[in-house]
This record gives structure tokens, C-alpha cells and sequence, in this order.
């Protein structure tokens, strides 16, 4: 089945800005590190890392999308978003099947980050093995305070109605 | 603490970059989720998760991506630069499981002119597997920069 009219105009739109709650911070980067026991010096021993070339603390970089996290309370607004404006008739279950990292900056303790979401695709409805739907590509860009693109985060779901 | 370092010259194509287990506790994998703040109830609350047709609470995806991911930067040491996560689920990894993780390097190559932002970088694609007990529950490919020992200082 193809896409209607208004799904096939959404394509290529852009969200608001989602704005990370909280600056990043060393206190949430060493509740990561614990739960990962990832034991990397650049992201919690402070003389490592001022001896490094980041001379300072860094965030790991896989931590892009915790930062904008929306809080659970007060529960927010969330910024208009191509993506939850999509009708596709008949699917309603989703399931991430295919998700890219991009790294270009480093992230430090300080840093405001926000990002935007593009639509890149939808496809047609397709088979699969778990049901029939439709799978949308967006691209999250994330900047810093000072408007540089520190990564990017390509992420594919399938929207579909489960096999019976 | 690790602070070794893999430099660039120094790697094969095809060879093994060391593995960890993890128990993956009710707790854990809880601490995981708040920690990534995703508070989805099939990450914390057994009896939602298991009317969800799952035994146990899950795994997260953003905790398991730091599981995969640590494995590049526990092998490179802190020198090593991730620069692109590529990300599948293939099943799930439920408390009470255990959780291994390893991996080998797939690719080794210096980035190209036509590479955007990995041009002139030493780097190395390596694909790290997690299972559990019960078969395959996610996989990566990574794309890391490494030190090559003319940046050695």
C-alpha cells in the first residue's frame, strides 16, 4: 500500500528542538559508567583526563542520546515532531530494527545539548517476518551551546501491525 | 583503571579484542535504564514486563549499546576514539541472565578523502557480539580511531 498525500508531505520536515533537562554532568556520567563498569579514565579520573589531550573530563560519547531524555515529572511538552504526526492506516506497534552513531565532538560536563529530528523516510508497507508495516528512517542531529553538531543518530523502526 | 594502548600499525584484520561477562541482575538492569534515563516499565517492573511475554525485566538499549561500546575502548584504551556505533537487537537479555560480550577487528584502513569526517583518520571497524546463555541478544559494528605510533608523544 502506498503512503497517503499527508504522510508523503511530512518527508524531509524537521522537529522543534528537543532541549536537554540538565547540563551534562560528571555526577550522570559516573552513574553510566557504573551500570556499563566501564572503567575508561577520560570519564571519571579528573588528572587523567586534564592530562589527556581533552584536558579535561569528556562524556562517552554512546551517552548523545541520554542527555535529552524527557523527565519523567513534571512530564514535558514535547516539541512538534514530524514523526508523531504520521497517520499510516492499520500499524500501531513499534520496534527499533537498525540504529547509527555518529561522534564528531567531544561532549564535556558544562555542555547544553539539544537536537532536531528529520523524517527521512517511510516506506511502503512491507511483509516481514513479524507483521506487515512501514519502516521510517529520521536522523536525530545533536548540538552543543555553541551551535556545533557534536553527533548525529540514524535510527530505523518498523511501525506494523503484529502477525495474528 | 585501562590505559593501555593499541596503536594502529599494530593491528590484524580478523584478530580477537578480549570478551567480559556481565550478571545481569533485576537490579542492574534497572540502575542500567535509570542511569540512560529510560523509564519504560519492561525495564523495571517484572510483572509488566512478563504481560508483555517477557520472563524478566529487559535490558535497555542504550545500556546495552554502552555494554558493546566499552568493550572498543577496553581493548584501544582511552586513546582510541569511538566515531561511528552501528546497532542491532537480535533478542533479549532478561534479569537473571548473563550477558557475554567479544569481539574481533573486521576492517582496518585510513580514511579517505571521500570519508567526511573520518578523512586522515587511522581507524578500525570492529563487530562486537553479545549473547546470553540462551543464544544471540545484540550486535555492533564500530568504527574506532586509533593512535598510530607517529602520534606518540
Amino acid at each position: 500500500m502506498a503512503l497517503t498525500e499527508k504522510d508523503l508531505a511530512l518527508i524531509g520536515k524537521e522537529s522543534e528542538p528537543f532541549h536537554a533537562p540538565d547540563d551534562v554532568c560528571k555526577c550522570m556520567i559516573r552513574h553510566y559508567c557504573e551500570m556499563m563498569e566501564d572503567a575508561n579514565p577520560l570519564y571519571t579520573d579528573e588528572e587523567f583526563a586534564r592530562n589527556s589531550k581533552y584536558g579535561g573530563i569528556i562524556a562517552p560519547p554512546q551517552m548523545l542520546m541520554v542527555w535529552c531524555m524527557p523527565r519523567m515529572w513534571p512530564f514535558p511538552e514535547f516539541p512538534w515532531l514530524p514523526m508523531a504526526e504520521l497517520d499510516l492506516p492499520g500499524v500501531d506497534t513499534w520496534i527499533a530494527t537498525d540504529m547509527i552513531h555518529e561522534f564528531y565532538k567531544p561532549v564535556r560536563p558544562g555542555d547544553k545539548l539539544h537536537y532536531i529530528m528529520k523524517l527521512d523516510k517511510v516506506s511502503d508497507l512491507k511483509r516481514t517476518r513479524i507483521g506487515e508495516g512501514h519502516f521510517i528512517t529520521t536522523t536525530q542531529t545533536y548540538y552543543n551551546q555553541n551551535g556545533e553538531v557534536v553527533g548525529r543518530e540514524i535510527r530505523t523502526v518498523l511501525k506494523y501491525k503484529p502477525n495474528e | 583503571m585501562p590505559q593501555n594502548t593499541v596503536y594502529w600499525e599494530d593491528v590484524v584484520e580478523g584478530q580477537d579484542i578480549g570478551s567480559y561477562s556481565m550478571e545481569m541482575t533485576a537490579v542492574k538492569i534497572s540502575g542500567g535504564a535509570w542511569a540512560t534515563r529510560d523509564t519504560n516499565p519492561i525495564h523495571h517492573d517484572k510483572d509488566f514486563a512478563q504481560k508483555a511475554q517477557q520472563k524478566n525485566v529487559i535490558v535497555n538499549i542504550m545500556h546495552s549499546e554502552g555494554i558493546l561500546s566499552r568493550l572498543a575502548t577496553d581493548w584501544s584504551g582511552p586513546a582510541g576514539e569511538l566515531k561511528r556505533t552501528r546497532f542491532n537487537i537480535e533478542g533479549n537479555c532478561c534479569a537473571g541472565d548473563t550477558m557475554t560480550v567479544s569481539g574481533s577487528v573486521i576492517r582496518k584502513w585510513a580514511g579517505g578523502e571521500d570519508e567526511g569526517y573520518l578523512a586522515g583518520l587511522h581507524l578500525v571497524e570492529l563487530q562486537v557480539n553479545s549473547v546470553t546463555q540462551d543464544g544471540p541478544f545484540c550486535n555492533a559494528q564500530i568504527i574506532m580511531a586509533l593512535l598510530t605510533k607517529a602520534d606518540k608523544r
